[in-house]
């Protein structure tokens, strides 16, 4: 195993942020850590690369204790956190020469990998000016290149798509999948269940703290596999249908968001009719309907009860 | 080389912020001039013109003689100039009037009489014109005194033995030894600029050690040790450097005089820049706010400066509380080594003001990584 946690686990006074967490990522594979806002996922990362100190639990990256030989293993790891953590005031090849840098990288070497890195991310044009100067999507490039300039065995990728253009998450996306291609290992956390189905071997889902789950996609959605998701589209809103639905045999979950309800039901179990009695009761017409293939959204809306999006 | 990485691009960034880097040499230049320029009288030494004196010298004896002699001294002859009265009277009213501004009388074998018989008759105002007068002539009986008690002793002598030798002259209007105005405000601005340096190293370390980027930088191989004595050390080259921009400008534009023992300055500005950077340091890393910290020391630099007379001279009374405070600001700590070390002072003064700037430097780096473990999660 490239990277275990086991037991993991940090207070912060009464908020329990990781709680008994244990993770195995195995060398060359993509880790998805999906959960929503607070769920521990930074937390977890910043045990892992030293930045936050553990309470209990061992960490072990490369087989060797984190704690023991952190410097040792912290040049092996590439991470891209979450902020964009670049210098405004240097040129997108300076930032990426002073991270190499610190890697330990000299001379032509470091030139040749800045170089690299920026034509990794297609910011090789723009290698001589400055940040300040860039899109969001940009910078969110250049906080990767920082990150693999050293061309690190294991990278951490904390949420690396927030807030970004269309055009530049697909890119960032593709850059990934090119990384694992090479050889890295890839932790990659994220609230965007679509993007980690795309792009990751494994999945571990995360709430309050706790994996509730993990495994392959497939694996994930196998768990609801008796289950199907019917979305429905409203004329009116009224929120006591929900309960109303709630309240029938064979319902799992039903949800409310606008005028978009979202019912989480036992394949076949016929209860269509029913709820469309009650939508009709309530005075409301259904404008479209859609039952839905399980996602991982579904997966996660069983688990803990709560829409992923909405839960951060 | 962790630490030479941070350094170097520390220092580098620092230059790029032309803006701020412009503003913190320019604007103290203009303070200094503008200053310098408008204050000028207040700092220039009036010149003293001889003051208008009557003397009635009665006594014919080796007193009076002698007495004549010191008046007709070079010296002496340039701070009064006599007026002649034909009698007591004549003086008094010459004095009452303001025609005179003071009155010397020897009576009649003065020897013979009980003490204090050398009389100052001035006016109900005293004004420098009679402090000058009454020098001199405390001057001349210090002398006289001394000679009778040598002759009691049984000193041979003769004559009370005044020599214009005696007289030495100390600099009292010498340009070049008391501080004109712009070399007041050229010090007293340096230092206050040079405290402003504590922006550098609250925004600094805010963003290279506190922020996501410091974090980062964390997570890297680099020391901590070398990741902060990096940035403290950038911060305080980039304000050593302004501070040197600042002293040769001044001393080639505006004939600041900045003494002879450069050495000593810039060490002092070393210690200053040291203090600045350690403060800073201290505020950003406790209150964790770059703003709060921008506020905190935006209401601090120029309190410390108006405490320490940098605005405009300010002595409070010895003993005082004001007095006392003075020692708790960097800035008069600093001015007043600088102006010990400029204007030829006591050299315990400037190791004890050195001393004071070395105590802050140990206080504020010592709370600032208190507050930085303390906070580490």
């Amino acid at each position: 195993m490239l990277l275990e946690l086991e037991g993991l686990v940090k207070r912060y006074q009464d908020h329990l942020a990781v709680d008994h967490v244990t993770l195995k990522v195995k060398e060359g594979e993509i880790m998805g850590l999906l959960g929503p806002n607070g769920a521990g996922k930074s937390t977890t990362l910043n045990m892992i690369t030293g930045l936050t100190r553990k309470d209990s639990g061992a960490i072990r990256v490369f087989g060797k204790d984190n704690e023991l030989q952190g410097q040792t293993i912290k040049k092996d790891i590439g991470v891209v956190p979450q902020e964009i953590a670049i210098f405004e005031d240097l040129t997108a090849g300076e930032n990426a020469a002073f991270f190499g840098r610190l890697y330990g990288l000299r001379g032509s070497l470091l030139k040749e990998r800045v170089a690299e890195a920026l034509a990794f991310v297609g910011l090789s044009d723009h290698e001589k000016q400055f940040p300040k100067k860039f899109s969001g999507g940009m910078k969110r490039r250049l906080n990767i290149a920082c990150a693999i300039v050293h061309k690190p065995r294991l990278i951490i990728m904390d949420e690396p798509t927030v807030g970004i253009d269309p055009q530049s998450r697909n890119h960032i996306l593709e850059s990934v999948k090119t990384l694992q291609k090479e050889g890295s290992t890839i932790l990659y956390t994220s609230h965007y269940m679509e993007e980690v189905d795309e792009i990751c071997n494994r999945i571990a889902i995360m709430d309050q703290g706790r994996i509730i789950a993990q495994g392959t996609s497939q694996e994930l959605k196998n768990l609801i596999s008796s289950e199907e998701k019917i979305d429905l589209t409203l004329s009116e809103v009224n929120y006591t249908l929900v309960e109303e639905i709630k309240k029938l045999e064979g319902v799992l979950e039903c949800h409310l968001e606008g005028k978009q309800l979202t019912v989480l039901v036992r394949k076949n179990s016929g209860l269509m009719g029913k709820i469309s009695l009650i939508i009709g009761r309530s005075g409301s017409d259904i404008l479209s309907l859609q039952v839905d293939r399980i996602t991982l959204e579904s997966v996660f809306l069983t688990l803990t009860g709560k829409s992923l999006r909405d839960a951060g | 080389m962790g630490f030479f990485t941070v350094f170097y691009y520390t220092i580098k960034q620092n230059w790029r912020d032309r803006a701020t880097y412009l503003e913190m040499m320019l604007l103290p230049i203009v303070l200094i001039f503008i200053l310098g320029m408008s204050l000028n009288q207040v700092f220039t030494v009036p010149s003293l013109s001889p003051v208008a004196t009557a003397v009635i010298n009665e006594d014919t004896g080796p007193m009076g003689e002698n007495f004549n002699q010191f008046l007709a001294y070079e010296k002496v002859s340039e701070l009064i100039e006599l007026v002649p009265v034909n009698s007591l009277e004549e003086g008094r009213r010459l004095v009452t009037e303001g025609e005179i501004e003071a009155l010397i009388h020897l009576p009649a074998d003065v020897l013979q009489q009980e003490a204090g018989t050398i009389r100052l008759i001035t006016g109900p105002r005293q004004s420098l014109g009679t402090d000058v007068v009454e020098s001199l002539l405390d001057s001349f009986v210090q002398g006289a005194n001394t000679v009778l008690a040598m002759e009691n002793m049984g000193v041979a002598g003769d004559t009370f033995g005044f020599r214009e030798n005696h007289l030495r002259r100390q600099s009292l209007t010498a340009a070049e030894v008391i501080p004109g105005a712009m070399d007041y405000y050229a010090v007293t601005m340096l230092v206050m600029f040079m405290m402003y340096g504590t922006t550098y190293a609250a925004f600094g370390m805010k963003e290279g050690y506190l922020g996501p980027v410091g974090s980062r930088i964390g997570i890297t191989p680099i020391r901590r040790s070398h990741h902060y004595l990096g940035l403290v050390a950038a911060n305080l080259v980039t304000v050593m450097l302004q501070g040197a921009i600042i002293i040769t400008f001044t001393h080639v534009a505006f004939q600041v005089n900045w003494g002879n023992n450069l050495p000593l300055i810039f060490g002092l500005v070393f210690l200053t820049g040291t203090t600045a950077i350690g403060l800073g340091t201290a505020i950003v890393t406790i209150t964790r706010d770059e703003i709060l910290a921008g506020n905190m020391i935006n209401i601090l630099v120029p309190a410390m400066t108006f405490l320490s007379g940098g605005f405009f001279r300010f002595n409070p009374p010895s003993g005082s509380w004001m007095a006392a405070l003075q020692y708790l600001s960097p800035n008069y700590l600093a001015q007043t080594a600088l102006f010990t070390t400029i204007y030829g002072g006591e050299f315990s003064t400037i190791v004890v003001m050195a001393g004071g700037l070395g105590f802050l430097i140990v206080v504020t780096f010592a709370a600032a990584l208190t507050a930085e473990r303390r906070t580490r999660v």
